[in-house]
């Protein structure tokens, strides 16, 4: 009764794909259960009339339709983006600078890297009530101002000022986070190519330029997918600092959505906001990855 | 002997679960859901826990949550299937919450009364009103309530102004700003030190409807139409806004930019000293501090015609869920709790709205117990609808849009097309 070795190879192939389902399902259980099944009713719902009091009512595309006179929608669209350009951007930039330079230090680098991390542990409401208390208008931000002979900013509650109050806190809390990533990043760049730059002669900006940027590509690749994921589904600081306002102007769109459903009781109108916003995190995130990583393989 | 025994035992254990099961189906536990205002919330519970005396078999749990969160958590309790037997409402949401089924009708029985007319007759006129849908009753009056005048007379005697006398209390809104200019303090920065009268910001659009509704009022100025369609950008409505909350900005009286804002105390700087006038209902005392508590008088708010006084009417109620498995019991309690009209307004500053209220010993010793009492006369609820959360945040943007230099009339034109739109998709 001997075996082919053919055979032998498909049998345990066939029994390891067998164990392996195994150790997957309840990873895959928990997936469909809590993330795919929320979503598919979230895209089921969006085509509904729901208030989760009575049955949901089929009404087709007009949520979607509505959008495109969705005064509320638009405007939130357009703060959503004011609030993740100006997040990422600045913050990409610093975390990639404060990454680097933690990455020539010694034996202190562990000291500053505890220190600069220390604000992305912290629970984020209780970290969003302290800077409540500092931007308000008589808190210490606008004590320091004065007591630089300048005026006091309502920085809460005014529309001109409130969105970037809401921006600088994000820099403070987002910062320390991709500092790490990027510190990670820069531990794992190859020192000869450095070396053997340096022995040539090459100066700091053309290093950074054609070494450290190319080496670093993977990495600023997942921290701009991960801080425009981040800033699409921020929620917390805004809902804390001006639960979205003055006059909307800091409305992103999950306070919209937050509102949409549970002050209005309308799940279908929510849903879709949700679908339009996961639609956008999708598509931006993949062309990110194109760009910055699929691109140069090309 | 030993299948005897055992037989006797099983019998005797069989009538001991019995009778144990009889006892459970008779206790009741009710949940009680309000707002934040420890004052209601202690009274509450004081009754709750008299009442539980009088009927051993009835527990109670309580639970509170500021305003704006209180309603979102409410609903979604409620959608979850974990709607508390007891709740807090509005009487502008009575609409939405009966035509979800939300509400209970109240049970008269219960409540030791046989027709509706017979419970209206324990009531001063027109305090059942905001919460019947179709001639049914859903609720009592827990606060049944109008906004007055309060003003920090040692403030004013500062400045020489003697608030304790009426003749010095402002008739009109322009009366109003001229004082509360006298009365302000800035420091030599030009910052404020005291505000002469602020209007409330920050908080969610009920907070804002409480304040601009009387004047809507007195200037004639409608939300909606017949029809339905959005008119808070009607000439009239224009007007009231601009003489009231555009001119506060343009005076340098006041604006967001100086309000605290303090959801469990809407009234922080008033209540700190901080502030000399401000508009609140007859609840507000027991939040003031030590010093404000002796320094304040009542009188009535300004108004445009003073021939034809307008101004709110409102009732935060208490009412029976329709998923409660204890209504009887709940209307029991409601009815008990909110009998005891001198308690409620001697600890918490809540008129129940129990007829001859104002005569009461509590009224004679609650300072301008009978301004309210006369206010509530010339009150109304505000614009009943299925979308008034929605309806009501179109207009505290419009507002906050004019504190930030938009001119009224575009700003109430935005709010009227948002209402319209909200409007169209129910």
């Amino acid at each position: 009764m001997d075996t082919t070795p053919a055979e032998r190879y498909r049998r345990v192939f066939q029994s390891r794909k067998r164990l392996s389902l195994i150790f997957i399902a309840p990873a895959l259980l928990y997936l469909a259960i809590f993330q795919l099944y929320p979503v598919l009713y979230a895209v089921y719902i969006s085509f509904h009339k729901y208030d989760l009091m009575s049955p949901p009512v089929f009404t087709g595309l007009s949520n979607y339709i509505r959008l495109a006179s969705d005064e509320q929608f638009l405007r939130s669209l357009w703060v959503t983006a004011f609030y993740v350009f100006w997040t990422i951007v600045p913050v990409i930039g610093l975390s990639f600078v404060l990454g680097g330079l933690l990455s020539t230090l010694g034996r202190s680098r562990s000291v500053w890297r505890f220190l600069l991390y220390l604000p992305s542990i912290l629970p984020f409401v209780s970290v969003a009530l302290v800077w409540k208390l500092m931007f308000n208008q008589r808190g210490p931000i606008n004590d320091a101002l004065n007591t630089a002979g300048m005026a006091s900013i309502p920085w809460l509650t005014n529309g001109a000022y409130a969105p970037w109050a809401l921006i600088f806190m994000s820099w403070w809390h987002a910062t320390s986070y991709y500092t790490i990533i990027f510190l990670a990043g820069f531990l794992t760049l190859p020192r000869d190519c450095f070396e053997a730059a340096r022995l040539d002669g090459a100066k700091l900006f053309p290093m950074i330029r054609h070494i450290t940027l190319p080496l670093m590509r993977p990495t600023i690749a997942l921290v701009v997918v991960l801080a425009t994921v981040n800033g699409l589904k921020a929620f917390v600081f805004q809902q804390v600092l001006t639960d979205g306002g003055p006059a909307n102007a800091t409305q992103i769109l999950t306070i919209l959505i937050y509102k949409t459903a549970f002050s209005y009781l309308d799940m279908g109108r929510a849903s879709t906001y949700s679908i339009v916003l996961f639609g956008c995190i999708m598509l931006l995130s993949l062309i990110q990855i194109w760009l910055i990583s699929g691109r140069r393989d090309a | 002997m030993r299948p005897f025994k055992a037989i006797n035992f099983l019998a005797a254990a069989s009538v001991a679960a019995i009778g144990m099961s009889a006892s459970l189906a008779s206790a009741a536990e009710l949940k009680i859901w309000h707002h934040t205002y420890p004052p209601a919330e202690e009274f509450i519970k004081q009754k709750a826990a008299e009442y539980s005396k009088l009927h051993p078999d009835v527990t109670f749990t309580f639970q509170s949550d500021p305003h704006g969160d209180y309603e979102v958590k409410l609903l979604a309790a409620i959608a979850a299937g974990e709607a508390p037997d007891l709740i807090n409402v509005l009487d502008y949401l009575y609409p939405k919450f009966v035509s979800k089924g939300i509400l209970a009708e109240a049970n008269l029985p219960a409540m030791g009364v046989k027709t509706n007319e017979e419970l209206e007759a324990l009531y001063s006129p027109g305090a059942l009103k905001g919460l019947m849908i179709d001639d049914k009753i859903y609720g009592l009056p827990e606060e049944l309530n109008t906004f007055a005048l309060f003003m920090n007379k040692e403030h004013f005697a500062e400045v020489g102004i003697d608030v304790t006398d009426k003749a010095n209390w402002p008739k009109s809104w322009d009366d109003l700003f001229t004082m509360a200019k006298k009365v302000q303090k800035k420091d030599e920065s030009g910052n404020f030190t005291r505000l002469g009268f602020n209007w409330v910001f920050g908080l969610d659009g009920f907070w804002y409807a409480m304040e601009y509704w009387p004047i809507l009022n007195q200037y004639g100025c409608e939300v909606l139409d017949s029809a339905g369609k959005a008119t808070i950008n009607s000439p009239q409505c224009v007007a009231a806004f601009t003489d009231t909350w555009q001119r506060l900005v343009k005076d340098g009286i006041g604006g967001p930019d100086y309000a605290t804002v303090n959801p469990v105390n809407a009234l922080q700087d008033f209540s700190d000293g901080r502030q000399s006038m401000m508009m609140a209902g007859i609840w507000s005392p027991p939040l003031f501090g030590e010093d404000v508590k002796k320094n304040y008088v009542v009188a009535p708010i300004p108004q445009k015609d003073p021939a034809n006084p307008k101004t709110l009417l409102y009732n935060y109620s208490m009412t029976v869920t329709q998923a409660s498995k204890n209504q009887e019991e709940a209307w029991r309690f409601l009815r008990f709790l909110t009998s005891d009209g001198d308690g409620y307004l001697r600890h918490t500053g809540y008129v129940t709205g129990l007829k001859g209220w104002e005569k009461s010993e509590a009224a004679k010793d609650t300072i301008g117990a009978d301004i309210f009492a006369d206010q509530l006369q010339y009150g109304t609820y505000f614009w009943r609808s299925l979308t008034w959360n929605e309806e009501g945040k179109a207009i505290k943007d419009a507002i906050e849009q004019m504190m930030q230099g938009t001119s009224v009339q575009e700003a109430l034109d935005q709010a009227a097309k948002q209402i319209d739109f909200v409007r169209s998709q129910n």
